[in-house]
């Protein structure tokens, strides 16, 4: 059984190009066989929905269907209404691409992709309706029978012949990224290794986890996936979120703490032992988990009226390390139920995130917006070029515009990405040229034509399935076999053939020039807009406002900070620093569970903890660079001082963990609470 | 000015090789702009490069009327 499987891996490239081949030559016959219009559009469907993953393929190929249906109807719906005015037209064809886009980039998920499409077929099949308005509805639905056929053969052949699932792709990220998790907490607990290096292993692992997280949007769609493996991933994901914070706080405690090896000499034996059990792979010869908890409990000090500050941050990160190895033994144990393709839900869990599934994303309203109306500045610059001069096979420049910008507009410099399909696209004209003039003339019928194709698409679908070549493979697919324009005769031109790639090439630069012109701001900035909304989030929970959720919390965060991490080097060092501590997210944590915690206070306490929320919250959302106010560090010690004075019991100890946590967080080289204060707030740690 | 080119037999817009010369020539004026360090005075790279292209152009078009035809 090992044989093949890792055969199959090995030449995953080759085989994903020959499927892809296979896919697109069927697409292409049956289009021919019903007599399509347009028989390209569905080859060309094909390699644009293929992906190497079958769920990846047939999510994309869901919402495909869903957004060309949609736009079609739209299509249909405005062009033989707006004909007369071809301005007009123009303009409610761009707005539509304009929303559509506003809409995929907020969702962020597969779904964006339907929108996305929804969009630009308006543009693909709108436009060119514009010179005979009353074939729109012909029109219309050829187009729509096209794709749906591409997508229908590419979904088909990529689920039956030799399928590769997502599932054992997420399975095997989700165990290299536990694997390193483990190693970090290692160098965490005992102390190794500097301090530079664990914050590029921890950013690391905050960016894996967002693109884990994009992969395992497609899990869902996955048809090979068995339904055990799929719920057995959520889980381990949602117990991921948690553990890069649990790990930062931990660091913080200790860093707290200060020379915790003389002045607690039984906690070195515990770190050790801990990171022991979290690195022993074997299930037998690991120690059981309830003796590590054991251990941990014995250390517990008792927190009385007049604890020390030092015997609360032991207390705290006593309980950090109790969460760890909760959260730790969870992933373990769903890593095996997974391998073995059990039903997770019968895994008792130690460490169970509250409410339901965590799906909170970031979303960014201005940034979408400003996107979309880059692309109807776009599409509408093309119309008055097209509209001006008269010429009549303009129509492609809107078109072509509408369908670069929608693509690129996730990324940070969206011009970059549509010069280089540009660039791509002007070799795609080239090859097409020397098929069109050179090759076909020749063939006389279609298995010749199949095999002349052959060598040129099986590299493009090779490149398609390397991730580093994926980009240019589809510029090159998608375009040749759209300008190919391949149908049931030979009808093939100069005169229009040059006059079409000309459009081609002008609607990719005019996208290009107007996303320039439009979009100056970078990366720079949009990390500080993410830093600013985090900001936000956080006086909206110290407000008591806002969702209770801790898990949801730190999903919204986490989402945040994997964002933050692609865009690193564009940001300054007070950014950068709180970042790789995710200082932001552990007050958060924090703020939840005081927030939790002191209903069953006494009122006076609760009014002291209170009043240093609002001051918080005041503070977080005119924050604008690293400095806190005085005042609020006061006001936390106050609150603390208050706190200490509750008869023991839960909620007290609860409120303690928080307020340190939260001064920790906020002013961590400030003197150690109790004393008298001295160092001003700086959040850097 | 001549509308159309005549390439191999195909009728080309004039303007269109205007617009290549002009986007090399703009090419070779932006490297040498960036090299003497010239954009640290500019606001707005992309609409100052635009707008040097339409100069360009226009001077290109202009020319063309005066000496080739």
């Amino acid at each position: 059984m090992m044989r093949p499987d890792s055969f199959l891996i090995r030449h995953a490239a080759i085989i994903f190009a020959c499927k892809t081949f296979f896919a697109a030559m069927l697409a292409l016959l049956a289009a021919l066989w019903l007599d399509l219009p347009r028989p390209y559009w569905a080859m060309a469907t094909v390699y644009i929905t293929s992906q190497p993953l079958a769920g990846a393929t047939s999510s994309k190929a869901v919402y495909r269907v869903l957004g060309t249906l949609v736009g079609a109807i739209a299509a249909v719906i405005m062009v033989p209404n707006l004909v007369d005015a071809p301005e007009l037209l123009c303009l409610a064809m761009a707005l539509w691409v304009g929303l559509c886009l506003y809409l995929s980039l907020l969702v962020r998920q597969p779904q964006s992709y339907g929108f996305m499409l929804s969009g630009y077929t308006v543009a693909l099949i709108g436009f060119p309706a514009v010179s005979e308005p009353g074939t729109i509805f012909d029109l219309a639905l050829a187009r729509f029978e096209e794709i749906s056929l591409g997508i229908v053969f590419a979904a088909l052949v990529s689920m039956v012949v030799l399928p590769r699932s997502v599932a054992p792709a997420v399975a095997g990220r989700v165990e290299s990224w536990l694997k390193d998790a483990r190693r970090l907490s290692r160098h965490v607990l005992l102390g190794s290794g500097n301090e530079r290096e664990l914050r590029a292993k921890q950013l690391k692992l905050a960016s894996d986890a967002v693109e884990i997280d994009a992969l395992a949007g497609h899990l869902s769609y996955d048809p090979v996936a068995g339904a055990n493996t799929v719920e057995g991933l959520q889980l381990v994901r949602r117990h991921m979120m948690i553990l890069l914070p649990l790990l930062a706080s931990i660091a913080d405690r200790l860093a707290g703490l200060g020379r915790w090896r003389e002045t607690h000499p039984a906690l070195e034996p515990l770190l050790q032992r801990i990171a022991d059990w979290l690195t022993t792979d074997g299930f037998s010869e690991r120690e059981p988990v309830d003796d590590v908890r054991h251990a941990i409990t014995q250390l517990r000090p008792n927190l009385d009226c007049d604890a020390s500050w030092d015997q609360i941050i032991l207390a705290n990160l006593l309980i950090r390390l109790r969460d760890l190895v909760d959260v730790s033994s969870d992933c373990r144990s769903l890593e095996h139920v997974i391998a073995e393709g059990k039903d997770p839900a019968k895994v008792k869990l130690a460490y169970e995130p509250e409410g339901g599934i965590v799906t909170w994303r970031h979303r960014d309203q201005l940034l979408a917006l400003w996107s979309a109306a880059g692309a109807v500045a776009a599409i509408l610059a093309c119309c008055v070029l097209w509209i001006a001069t008269g010429w009549t096979d303009g129509n492609s420049a809107p078109m072509l515009a509408a369908v670069g910008c929608s693509f690129f507009a996730a990324q940070d410099d969206p011009a970059k990405g549509i010069s280089s399909f540009g660039w791509w696209s002007l070799l795609a004209v080239i090859i097409v040229g020397l098929y069109l003039f050179a090759i076909i003339p020749g063939v006389t019928d279609i298995e010749v034509l199949i095999a002349a194709l052959a060598p040129t698409f099986l590299l493009f679908g090779f490149l398609i399935a390397r991730p580093a070549t994926s980009f240019i493979g589809m510029a090159l697919g998608a375009n040749t076999s759209t300008l190919l324009a391949l149908q049931s005769a030979y009808a093939a031109d100069f005169q229009s053939f040059i006059n079409t790639s000309i459009a081609f090439l002008t609607g990719m630069a005019m996208a290009a020039v107007v996303t320039r012109l439009g979009r100056c701001v970078g990366a720079e900035w949009i990390a500080r807009r993410l830093m600013k909304t985090s900001w936000t989030t956080l006086a909206v929970t110290a407000e008591r406002r806002g969702h209770n959720d801790r898990a949801a919390f730190a999903g919204l965060m986490l989402d945040r900070l994997g964002l933050l991490t692609q865009r690193i080097a564009a940001m300054d060092e007070a950014g950068r620093s709180d970042v790789a501590n995710l200082s932001l997210l552990r007050v958060g944590v924090n703020i939840i569970d005081l927030r939790r915690a002191r209903r069953l206070l006494a009122p006076s306490t609760l009014a002291a903890i209170d009043d240093m929320l609002t001051t918080f919250a005041i503070a977080a959302r005119n924050h604008t660079d690293g400095a806190m106010p005085p005042d609020l560090l006061k006001r936390i010690d106050f609150a603390l001082a208050r706190t200490v004075e509750e008869p023991p019991g839960k909620p007290r100890e609860d409120a303690l963990i928080g307020i340190t946590g939260i001064r920790r967080g906020l002013f961590p080289n400030a003197a150690p609470y109790g004393e008298e204060p001295t160092g001003e707030g700086r959040l850097v740690a | 000015m001549k509308y159309e080119i005549d390439i191999f037999g195909v009728l080309v817009p004039s303007l269109l090789l205007w617009f290549v010369v002009a986007y090399a020539l703009l090419s070779l004026l932006t490297a040498g702009l960036d090299r003497v360090g010239f954009y640290r005075l500019v606001w707005h790279r992309a609409l100052f490069d635009l707008s040097v292209f339409v100069c360009l152009l226009g001077g290109l078009v202009y020319l063309s009327v005066e000496y080739l035809s």
